[in-house]
């Protein structure tokens, strides 16, 4: 009986001992789980943190002091909003109330915080939600890190681009308001010495005459410097706008030739041009053109003996016009030809102040040839002469799209446009319209203010919905006498013009230009 | 009583008005000048002009204020105005231009003897 009783003891005995030693493993199991994790709690960056479902926080590891100066335990107890400013606070609360109905996760949501010393600490917040078995919100818990200096450093980027901006806009104002400036005495001092020279206030003696007119030439030498100037500045500020149309370079040349005949003749220079049989059709800036072949042309001239020769000509070379002004003057040395597009440099011309140039023609004419992409460059020989090459890219004119209205077709203002040499594609489609601004990439899309269904916003909308990466500009036209006519202002932000449907040609053109300036 | 046609001179700076008016006169036109906007479209509306020769920068509004002010009198909108500045001629200046149908735009500096052809073509003195 009692061995029945001391076997049976025994093997309960045994299972205490296993369950106690089960248990004692298990404490330590526990003790290096905690010890683990007070471990990387502590070589962790972030402050681990856990909060009841309303937000109070019942957990944060020891990285809270560093980050907001309390303790764990002065921690335990407030909520995450006691610890913001009142904004912050707010905020918070709004996002924490939608995330905790939700049971969602919290995921880098930044938040300013109090130090205990009352300065202000940026925290990015993740956490999880905590549930129970019947999977009700108990809770939350994650991780806050300090961005602080993050945010600090963002700030001061902002601000140096705003200050960079803002000089930046001074600058160009600066630049207006100086050449105006200068503009007025000049145009004063000009007008001045010209009323004497042309006797309205009194006959002048020749000697008198010849002063006046030597200084008159001066003045305008002057003026030229202050244009160059500012042309050059423009340039140089990335600040010049190409407003390209299709031209025949063909007609540019004959034109510019025959401008240039009488300045050249009376310096016996003979000046004449070589042209392609066919037109030389390229979609550029006009002006600009005409003032690189000006720029080229008074350069040679200037260095050009009574006698010589000056000859403009453009070819198509594959997919690039190859244009050159050459002439048989004196020529320019080996080392000048590296100097030669530079400001100011002016090497081997003659003295009067009528010719002399500016020393800024040759780097506006780089400066606008390389702006349409092209390449400049010279050859010469000492006492032959001087060849300038350029090259222009062969480019088209981009294509515009028109929406119109199955009804009234805008035929005047898509054939005023064709005949500009633009690529017109048209649709009274809407689906396939946002299909061909995608496929096709139109550089303008015209547009009715009113169809059957919406309006030109309403369209613009949704191409900007479907194409969010949508730059092109829109022109939308007026119908000032419809009754239900949609007359709005421009909205330069978003590239979308106004202009009214009856608009003349040239003025259309005009407009379209600058739309697509560049 | 004088048949010389009245042509008012907008400009601020005097040297300047002074020296284009001597040009007019020459020219056989009767000069007024006014030396900013308030007086010039005070000029204008009471006075009887042929021809209004306008800078655009002035105090107080410049040359366009006072296009705006005078647009409103059917009689003095039909005025052939000329327009004198010193700024580039940028989309806002053609675009208010267009706007006041002025019929001429020069910039400073320019050759008199061209302008005076101009108005000559413009406004017969």
């Amino acid at each position: 009986m009692v061995d029945k009783h001391a076997f049976e003891l025994e093997k309960i005995n045994e299972q205490l001992r296993l369950e106690v030693a089960e248990l004692r493993w298990k404490e330590e199991a526990l003790r290096e789980s905690e010890k683990r994790f007070r471990n990387i709690a502590l070589s962790m960056v972030v402050w681990i943190w856990e909060t009841d479902e309303k937000g109070v926080y019942t957990y944060c590891s020891e990285r809270v002091q560093d980050i907001l100066g309390y303790t764990p335990d002065e921690m335990t107890g407030r909520n995450f909003i006691d610890l913001m400013p009142p904004k912050a606070a707010q905020r918070f609360q709004k996002e924490f109330n939608e995330v905790s109905e939700n049971k969602k996760i919290i995921k880098d949501f930044e938040n300013w915080n109090l130090h205990k010393n009352g300065s202000h600490i940026c925290l990015v917040t993740n956490g999880v939600p905590i549930l129970d078995e019947d999977g009700e919100l108990k809770g939350y818990r994650g991780v806050h890190k300090d961005i602080t200096e993050q945010k600090r450093a963002e700030e001061a980027l902002k601000e140096a681009n705003r200050k960079l901006k803002k000089f930046d806009r001074l600058k160009s104002d600066f630049v207006s308001m100086v050449s105006h400036e200068i503009r007025t005495p000049i145009t004063i001092m000009r007008e001045g010495i010209s009323l004497c020279l042309d006797g309205i206030i009194g006959e002048i003696t020749t000697t008198q005459k010849e002063v006046l007119a030597d200084t008159l030439e001066h003045i305008d030498r002057l003026v030229r410097l202050v244009t160059d100037l500012l042309d050059l500045s423009k340039i140089e500020e990335g600040k010049i706008e190409l407003r390209r149309s299709l031209v025949d370079l063909c007609e540019i040349v004959k034109k510019i030739q025959k401008n240039f005949e009488k300045y050249a003749h009376d310096k016996d220079i003979c000046i004449y041009s070589n042209v392609p049989s066919q037109p030389l059709h390229n979609y550029v800036d006009k002006d600009k053109i005409i003032q690189i072949f000006h720029n080229l042309i008074n350069n040679a001239i200037r260095h050009t003996k009574p006698g010589g020769k000056i000859k403009i000509q453009i070819e198509e070379k594959h997919d690039l016009v190859l244009c050159c002004v050459s002439d048989t003057g004196v020529g320019i040395s080996e080392e000048n030809l590296t100097r030669l597009f530079s400001k100011f440099e002016q090497f081997g011309q003659k003295e009067d102040p009528e010719n002399k140039g500016t020393g800024l023609g040759l780097a506006i004419a780089k400066g606008l040839v390389d702006k349409h992409g092209g390449e400049i460059w010279a050859e010469s020989e000492l006492g032959k002469g001087t060849i300038f090459y350029f090259t222009l890219k062969k480019v088209s004119p981009p294509s515009i799209l028109v929406f119109h209205d199955r009804q009234s077709p805008s035929n005047r203002i898509k054939n005023a446009l064709k005949g500009d040499g633009y690529h017109m594609i048209e649709t009274s489609d809407l689906e396939e319209m946002v299909d061909l601004t995608q496929k096709r990439m139109p550089s303008l899309i015209i547009l009715n203010a009113r169809y059957e269904h919406m309006d030109a916003l309403d369209v613009i909308e949704q191409l900007k919905q479907e194409n969010k990466d949508l730059q092109n500009p829109f022109l939308v036209l007026n119908q000032n006498n419809h009754p239900e006519g949609l007359v709005r202002r421009d909205d330069r932000k978003n590239d979308i013009c106004f202009i009214d449907k009856s608009i003349t040609g040239e003025a259309l053109k005009e407009k379209v230009m600058d739309l697509l300036a560049v | 009583m004088s048949e010389r046609k009245k042509v008012l001179i907008v400009e601020d700076e005097p040297s300047f008005a002074r020296m284009v008016g001597m040009r007019l006169e020459s020219a056989g036109y009767e000069v007024h000048i006014a030396a900013d906007a308030y007086t010039g479209t005070r000029e204008i509306l009471q006075g009887d002009y042929q021809l209004m020769i306008l800078d655009l920068m002035m105090p107080a509004g410049g040359g366009f204020a006072i296009l705006e002010r005078i647009h409103n009198f059917p009689s003095k909108c039909t005025l052939p105005v000329v327009i004198m500045t010193g700024k580039t001629i940028d989309d806002e200046v053609k675009d208010n231009a267009e706007k006041y149908s002025v019929s001429v735009i020069f910039t400073k500096p320019f050759d008199s003897k061209r302008f005076i052809r101009r108005i000559k073509s413009l406004v017969p003195p």
